[in-house]
């Protein structure tokens, strides 16, 4: 796949990154990649082959579903309180 | 570790720094980038060409070398701008810049027999033109000159697509 073509599977690499505290650079490394294929696959360019996306998984101890889907994911916050506060609308319990 | 081995490490060291040392500002945008992935090519071919409708004068040899020079300026900043990626040892790519590389060598191949089919239907009709009227715009020999420029052009044409398709670089943020 081209780095030129968007890729079909969408990511929350950035977040997950970012809540770890690790730098692209530092996970290309780990992973033994360019860090750009790190910024690429983040910004949607590029979809790693299945090895690479297991490596990176395998990085943070997530299951590949948990960063990798072909679907859209939902916002982190929206999948942390939108059900919480879904919750407490329909108890009127108050927080 | 051998000492071939060592030579190598240390090649490959040297290779990788000089990848990842930053661009020139000016081959900071796209349409720039691309400009370069165009002018050299044609710029060479242009004078290549030009060289080889001249009878063997002072001024054919300077056109000459001048082609010559365009040439190897051309390849040595065509592969600064695509940051080697052709030019490399697969050991040194990751698997995105190995499909990126072979994704430009399929466009360069095409590009490269599409270049040597002109060059030779125009050897065909210029041939002919000089059978028919008796003026060639090359000479007979000159071609060699132009098969040769055709070669020097077609050594551009991966690093050329490459320049050409290269997205925006990552920024060096960190988070």
């Amino acid at each position: 796949m081209g780095v030129a073509d968007k890729t079909a599977v969408h990511n929350r690499l950035a977040v997950v990154r970012a809540e770890r505290g690790i730098s692209r650079a530092e996970l290309a490394r780990v992973v033994g990649v360019n860090p750009q294929t790190i910024g690429f696959i983040e910004r949607g360019d590029y979809g790693p082959s299945l090895e690479v996306a297991l490596r990176i998984c395998g990085h943070f101890g997530l299951p590949i579903e948990a960063v990798f889907a072909l679907t859209p994911f939902t916002p982190m916050s929206a999948q942390l309180y939108g059900d919480k506060t879904r919750r407490d609308t329909q108890t009127g319990e108050q927080r | 570790m051998t000492s071939r081995q060592e030579l190598r490490a240390e090649m490959d060291a040297r290779i990788q720094q000089q990848r990842e040392a930053p661009l020139p500002g000016w081959l900071a945008s796209r349409p720039r980038r691309r400009l370069l992935a165009v002018v050299p090519p044609v710029a060479v071919l242009a004078c290549g060409i030009v060289t080889a409708t001249r009878p063997d004068d002072t001024l054919g040899t300077v056109l000459l070398a001048l082609t010559a020079v365009l040439a190897a300026a051309g390849i040595l900043t065509l592969r600064r701008a695509s940051r080697l990626l052709d030019a490399v040892p697969d050991r040194l790519l990751d698997e995105r810049e190995i499909g990126e590389r072979n994704a430009a060598h399929r466009v360069a191949h095409g590009v490269t027999v599409g270049l040597f089919a002109v060059l030779f239907l125009l050897a065909v009709a210029d041939g002919l033109a000089g059978r028919s009227s008796g003026s060639e715009l090359i000479p007979g020999d000159n071609w060699i000159q132009v098969m040769v420029t055709g070669m020097l052009v077609a050594t551009m044409i991966p690093a050329a697509v490459i320049t050409w398709r290269r997205p925006d670089p990552i920024g060096p943020e960190d988070y």
